[in-house]
């Protein structure tokens, strides 16, 4: 056997090698090509991104000002509701703590059995915004509730509590609420002589609400 | 496919380049090879030597089969023809008694130096030489279409030449396989002297035959002679008149017709090329130094094919980056067309005088939803309770125990209970909230049950006039357990009413 002959394998050797380099060429243009149209693309994308986002700002600005959400928001943040500050959240909870121990002591005395009265302020917690609503991730809204046990000598005095409530609320920042009332006779028999004995007992829950970012 | 074939005999060098005809060139001398060559040292050659200085052994072997038989006819091969390495065997049969042997049939050439002038030629011009084969061997494909017998002796001819006179090949094949061949010089040309010398020759042959045992006794040779027209009527009148063989003359036209060759020339090498290109055929005596640039051009042509399949594969893969890339190019022409668009429309907008927000829409906008949510829940429970309280006062036997009023976001959500009877399709929490009441009663001093269920109703139907009522306990339930006389004086029920409220938008 012969020693290989490289000169009669020089063309077989020539297309393998041209082949190679011709086909990692054609490979690595068409990969650039792809490479390039995908940054094209990006660019495009994010490019076409930042316009909606600038028009839906926009429109959202005009949104908030056509559909009269700017009022609310100015109603809202003088009512007390929004408080922009979170660290002024814990000041508004003494304060109505205040106006509340005001309002039982001294609003609503007269029209209460103050001994068989009392009232108690639960913690504050995060109040469950409906996800339907789809509200800003920064936005919270906090929940506390406020739980009356009233002795009162009949149901007409509670419709007098809860006007007077009622007229006191601008006191309160924030919105208060009467979220439920639970109504029972004392089991005593009705001896209109003896007004000295609560006749009717109230659970009521109130609950406040306050919200901030 | 076109093919070039050397046909070499003692006289001459033909190239027979086979294509739809067969185009002959002579070669004279080693200049006009080389020159030849010259101009075309790519096509492959086949070597086909039709000779007399072709040596044939007919032999038994012990029938073995894989390397030992290559072994053995290696071996065989060496001890027969040691003066030659341009060899072949090819067994032709096997006995049918005794051992079972193969008769192997083995053909060297006995002077090789005759091919070297052109060999050298051939590798200096580096040729591929796809192989040597011997024509006698190569003409056992005649029998495709000859007569076929037990022992028959083939008689062709070839041409005079101008510098070289015809000669005449005697093939002796048993069962259509070669097993023995001489070429003699034929020197006359008219066709009675002609068909003289060839029954001389071949009464020589016979008896060569049967001397050699090759051609067992009382045996009939079925001899077989294939020559032109003219030829054939003077054999035909000498071996009636003297000789009397067992003589079949075919006349080469025939012949030709049955192999499709249309071709005035129907010499033997005529025939033996055009079986030659019809079919595969295995290299006989070429030695693989002689074929280094077949291996060389098999190696080439592998490296074209990977070299295209690398191509193909590449243009394939590229392809789809480009296809990919066109996908690509027409999603970012969508994005570009709808940015444009944008761009019109965004311009519109900034000519708008926008109020200057303190805040992110979103954020004002959940502000606002929120609050307003809670809002609306601002509600009193007394016009509620006044209502219920006229519709109570109509029905004096009832009294209360207890009343429990609630705002939820909807009715499954009130009094903590846990029955899921409102659907979303029910009831729609993202526009109304409820306002329910639940009301724990008696009726007292009654008489008769039916009584108290006639009571209870037309007090739950006053009800139904302003809200939607659940009674949730009936003060009596003709279809529970009864039993003798009741001493209950007292029939407690327990409803439900819901009054929906909607919230309001921010823009309402």
């Amino acid at each position: 056997m012969r020693q290989i002959d490289w000169s009669a394998l020089f063309t077989g050797l020539i297309a393998l090698i041209l082949s190679i380099v011709i086909g990692i060429s054609i490979v690595i243009g068409g990969q650039q090509y792809y490479q390039a149209s995908k940054k094209w693309y990006k660019k495009q994308q994010m490019n076409f991104l930042a316009l909606n986002e600038e028009r839906f700002r926009l429109q959202d600005a005009l949104d908030v000002f056509d559909n009269l959400y700017y009022d609310r928001l100015q109603h809202f943040t003088k009512s007390g509701f929004f408080v922009q500050e979170p660290n002024l959240i814990t000041d508004k909870r003494l304060e109505m703590y205040e106006e509340i121990d005001r309002l039982f002591n001294v609003k609503l005395a007269d029209l209460l059995f103050i001994n068989k009265s009392s009232y108690e302020i639960l913690e504050q917690n995060l109040y469950p915004i409906p996800k339907f609503l789809a509200t800003d991730p920064q936005f919270k809204t906090y929940q506390t509730q406020i739980h009356f046990k009233l002795a009162l000598l009949h149901e007409g005095d509670l419709f007098k509590l809860l006007q007077r409530i009622e007229f006191h609320n601008h006191k309160f920042t924030g919105l208060l609420n009467l979220q439920s009332c639970k109504l029972s006779g004392s089991n005593k028999k009705i001896n209109t002589n003896n007004i000295s004995t609560p006749y009717l007992n109230a659970d009521c829950i109130w609950v406040w609400y306050l919200s901030t970012i | 496919m076109p093919k070039r074939i050397l046909y070499q005999t003692d006289h001459e060098l033909l190239v027979l380049e086979v294509k739809t005809i067969i185009q002959k060139i002579h070669i004279k001398n080693e200049v006009e090879f080389n020159n030849y060559l010259s101009n075309d040292s790519k096509t492959p050659i086949y070597w086909l030597v039709d000779t007399v200085k072709e040596e044939y052994q007919m032999t038994v072997l012990p029938h073995v089969l894989g390397k030992d038989r290559n072994d053995l006819i290696r071996y065989k091969k060496k001890r027969l023809f040691q003066e030659t390495s341009y060899s072949y065997a090819v067994v032709q049969d096997r006995e049918q008694q005794g051992r079972k042997d193969d008769q192997v049939l083995f053909i060297a050439l006995s002077d090789p130096e005759f091919l070297q002038p052109w060999l050298n030629l051939i590798l200096a011009y580096k040729v591929p030489l796809v192989g040597i084969y011997s024509v006698p061997l190569l003409s056992q494909q005649l029998f495709t279409q000859l007569p076929k017998t037990a022992y028959t002796l083939l008689i062709t001819d070839t041409q005079p030449t101008h510098s070289h006179p015809g000669s005449i090949r005697q093939s002796f094949f048993r069962k259509q396989k070669l097993q023995f061949s001489r070429l003699i010089p034929l020197h006359v040309s008219e066709p009675e002297e002609h068909a003289n010398y060839l029954l001389k020759q071949i009464t020589t042959t016979q008896h060569f035959l049967e001397n050699n045992r090759l051609l067992p006794e009382n045996e009939t040779l079925s001899i077989i002679i294939l020559t032109s027209i003219d030829k054939c009527k003077a054999c035909e009148i000498v071996n009636s008149n003297t000789v009397n063989l067992n003589i079949n003359l075919i006349d080469s036209r025939i012949l030709a017709n049955k192999f499709n060759i249309n071709n005035s020339d129907l010499s033997l090498q005529n025939f033996i090329a055009t079986i030659f290109v019809r079919g595969r055929q295995v290299n006989h005596y070429a030695k693989l130094a002689d074929r280094t640039y077949l291996i060389h051009r098999r190696g080439r042509l592998v490296m074209y094919f990977i070299a295209s399949l690398i191509l193909i594969g590449t243009i394939i893969t590229a392809g789809f980056f480009v296809q990919d890339a066109i996908k690509i190019n027409t999603k970012g022409q969508n994005f570009l067309t709808k940015a444009n668009n944008l761009q019109v429309e965004l311009q519109q907008l900034r000519t708008k005088e926008l109020p200057n927000l303190p805040f992110r829409s979103e954020l004002i906008v959940s502000i606002v939803d929120v609050g307003l949510r809670l809002q609306a829940k601002h509600i009193s429970p007394k016009a509620a309770l006044v209502k219920f309280s006229n519709v109570l006062n109509l029905h004096q036997r009832l009294s209360l125990n207890k009343l429990e009023w609630e705002v939820a976001n909807s009715p499954n959500e009130a009094f903590n209970s846990n029955i899921k009877e409102f659907t979303e399709s029910d009831f729609q929490p993202k526009k109304y909230f409820i306002e329910g009441i639940r009301v724990y009663g008696e009726i007292a001093d009654f008489t008769n049950y039916k009584d108290v269920l006639h009571i209870f109703k037309k007090f739950v139907q006053d009800l139904k006039q302003y809200w939607q009522v659940k009674v949730l306990q009936q003060p009596y339930n003709p279809n529970s357990k009864l039993q003798g006389r009741s001493a209950e004086t007292k029939a407690p029920f327990i409803i439900e009413i819901f009054i929906p409220h909607n919230y309001p938008h921010a823009s309402d």
